[in-house]
């Protein structure tokens, strides 16, 4: 049921949400796709989840280990009020339905990262159940337009991260740095409802906006904040769910769509060969672009998860009222939720008129949208579109060159927006408005209008200068002119445009110099 | 080969001394067990001690026999998977045998009827979790490296990948 790009209004998002085949990746024959993702993210707080550790990354060798992380007898679990606090505001922000009770169980497996030989997690009855998460995919080098999608939330559970194991080349040995080990992870555990690499970048991406947002995940997954692990399977068209295999070791958001994307055409080629999928784990090897195998899950992993003999219920109240500081309060949390992403990008689009496309740059792009903020502060509301294609056009581009983000931009908001309005009320063309931005890039301290003055830049739009100082082109070049008036080529009259640009400084009102070329050369 | 103890292998140990049924661990008080005890006090046996081992609370079954099914047939595979897993190594017939009557003995606890009873994890069910503030405590490398034998560069050192468990010494003695 495609509609018409331009029937679709900015208010009636609903009917954006068309059908996903008519978005997604196409796939050979009738095969379909099917993703689940697990994503496992670093809590954000000082000290680790069961120990007083500190969580600094890059700290030296085995520094911020507490006897309790080396699994060193004698010592007891203590959980992180903060890391509860923040487990409830992520379940919150993904809609996720809270247990007034949890509990933690042991999961045993032999890792020479896990000293304890087993790990503290929530496996029967964790925190959060039953949530959702709704993102917009859009990629436009694939997608016609935007789309939304969502995909539900299984579990969301509490859990110790292990150590990192640094396996020696030569391979007779691990060396082992237990700094990490015992830091917060939230686990969160998607439903198998995604259908290619696209959403479930789309998805891990809406995610890291909003962990980043409410400030329970720093997301830096170079850094290890945020693993994502890819549950993948195909099937033909209408028959049942093929097997599955499990995709590990993705360490950025492009490498989702080169990952899943791999994975599933390999899944493709082998069950047309007459192959099977063998439910096991593989590796992502981000330098070939190629998954490989890991270990053999058909080898059994027998967990044998007990509950957790030291640590009694978990339990999270929701009380307006108290004043109890001890206890994880629901209702006082709720006032700490900061405004969802998704929340944001509809408020923009109503406030300033804008399409879903721009509201999307404005709110993913780092940096984007506090500052373009800041500039509409004092300017009139539909200057928005206009502000933010300057902003993503002209001083992205300067900013990338010096691999500055909107963070690090120098020009005072204010001020932009003093330029935004001069060029949009034509006291200044397009020329000499990057002209300006260049300057107050580089840390000039005047204001645009300032400068202006200064300079001498005030667009020139009486016709009469104009068409003088066409004419004058015309006649100092004859031979271009003639060259038009044989071969009609527009090349040769942008030549003459850019000739008048050049001639009377840039502060001409293009539009009006191109017209009138155009005018003079038709007639002469 | 005992690295160390899991609840598993501390209930076989206990079992193993061949302890009166009176004298068991019951860890759940649920309205079955309250049952179970008025069934015998209107009977016409006499509550007295048992003279030898018995798997089954019901007098009408005999004893040790394999009543729950195939579930605790010990396979060749099962054993090396349960030696692998809790690292206890069964060296000879009497430690299999002793596994298989430890199995059955505790396979009596599914004759006690637990529909719509919560199970009890922990008898500190009704406390809860005492949360304590993110503060960082000091910690000291020297301190935890202390008990490794080997350190390379202030890295622990392991053997490579996975424990290995030397599976060829099990087949060797069967």
């Amino acid at each position: 049921m495609r509609r018409s790009f331009l029937q679709l209004s900015t208010n009636n998002i609903a009917n954006r949400a068309t059908k996903r085949w008519f978005s997604s990746i196409k796939r050979p024959g009738d095969w379909e796709s099917i993703i689940g993702l697990e994503v496992h993210a670093q809590i954000s707080t000082e000290s680790k989840l069961f120990s007083g550790g500190a969580t600094a990354f890059g700290a030296p060798l085995n520094s911020l280990v507490t006897f309790f992380d080396a699994a060193i007898p004698g010592t007891l679990p203590v959980l992180n009020k903060k890391c509860v606090e923040a487990a409830v505001l992520t379940a919150m922000a993904l809609s996720c339905e809270i247990n007034p009770v949890s509990w933690f169980d042991r999961k045993h497996y032999f890792y020479s990262d896990l000293p304890s030989g087993f790990q503290i997690t929530q496996q029967r009855k964790a925190i959060a159940n039953k949530g959702e998460l709704q993102f917009v995919v859009y990629n436009p080098s694939i997608h016609k337009q935007p789309y939304y999608a969502k995909s539900k939330i299984q579990q969301l559970q509490l859990e110790q991260d292990s150590g990192r194991s640094l396996h020696v080349p030569s391979g007779n040995r691990s060396l082992i740095d237990l700094n990490r080990a015992g830091i917060a992870l939230m686990e969160i555990v998607f439903e198998p409802d995604l259908k290619d690499g696209e959403e479930a970048s789309a998805l891990v991406k809406e995610l890291c906006l909003i962990l980043e947002r409410i400030g329970t995940c720093s997301c830096r997954m170079e850094e290890g904040a945020l693993r994502v692990d890819a549950n993948i399977s195909v099937n033909r068209k209408g028959l049942p769910l093929g097997t599955r295999t499990e995709v590990k070791n993705i360490s950025s958001i492009r490498s989702i769509v080169n990952a899943i994307e791999f994975e599933v055409e390999r899944q493709i080629s082998e069950l047309e060969k007459g192959r099977r999928i063998v439910n096991e784990t593989r590796g992502y090897d981000a330098q070939t672009k190629q998954t490989v195998p890991m270990r053999d899950k058909e080898e059994r992993q027998d967990y044998r998860f007990m509950p957790e003999p030291n640590l009694p219920p978990l339990k999270v109240t929701y009380d307006p009222g108290s004043t109890d500081s001890k206890t994880v309060n629901i209702a006082k949390l709720r006032s700490r939720l900061k405004e969802l992403p998704e929340v944001t990008r509809k408020r923009l689009m109503k406030q300033f008129g804008l399409k879903l496309e721009t509201a999307i740059m404005i709110v993913n792009t780092p940096g984007f949208l506090p500052y373009f903020q800041s500039v509409m502060k004092n300017i009139d509301s539909n200057l928005g579109l206009r502000t933010a294609n300057f902003i993503a056009v002209e001083i992205l581009s300067e900013l990338n060159k010096n691999n500055l983000t909107l963070n690090d931009c120098m020009i005072d908001p204010d001020k932009l927006g003093e330029l935004i309005k001069i060029l949009d009320d034509q006291t200044v063309n397009f020329i000499k408005a990057t002209e300006i931005m260049q300057l107050l890039l580089k840390g000039d301290n005047r204001s645009p209008l300032q400068i202006v003055k200064d300079e001498n830049w005030m667009q020139v739009t009486d016709s009469g200068a104009i068409m003088s100082a066409c004419e004058d082109v015309l006649k100092e070049n004859p031979n271009l002119v003639m060259k038009f008036k044989n071969s009609g080529k527009s090349k040769l009259m942008n030549q003459l445009i850019a000739k008048v640009k050049t001639k009377t400084g840039g502060k001409y009102n293009m539009q009006q110099v191109a017209d009138t070329v155009e005018k003079l050369l038709k007639n002469s | 080969m005992y690295s160390f103890t899991s609840l598993s292998k501390l209930l076989t140990r206990k079992l193993s001394l061949n302890l009166p049924i009176s004298c068991r661990v019951v860890h759940k008080v649920s309205c079955s067990q309250l049952n179970f005890s008025s069934r015998h006090a209107g009977s016409s046996q006499s509550l007295a001690v048992e003279t030898s081992p018995t798997t089954s609370v019901n007098k009408s079954k005999p004893s040790f026999q394999d009543d729950s099914g195939d579930e605790t047939k010990l396979t060749e595979d099962l054993v090396e998977h349960l030696e692998r897993t809790s690292l206890v190594h069964f060296d000879n017939e009497e430690a299999l045998r002793r596994l298989e009557e430890a199995l059955q003995f505790a396979n009596t606890l599914f004759e006690v009827d637990t529909t719509g009873v919560e199970p009890l994890t922990s008898v500190l069910e009704n406390e809860s979790l005492y949360l304590r503030e993110d503060n960082v405590e000091p910690t000291n490398r020297q301190d935890v490296l202390a008990n490794a034998s080997i350190t390379e560069e202030d890295y622990f050192v392991a053997p490579p990948g996975n424990i290995p468990l030397d599976s060829t010494l099990l087949k060797n003695n069967k």
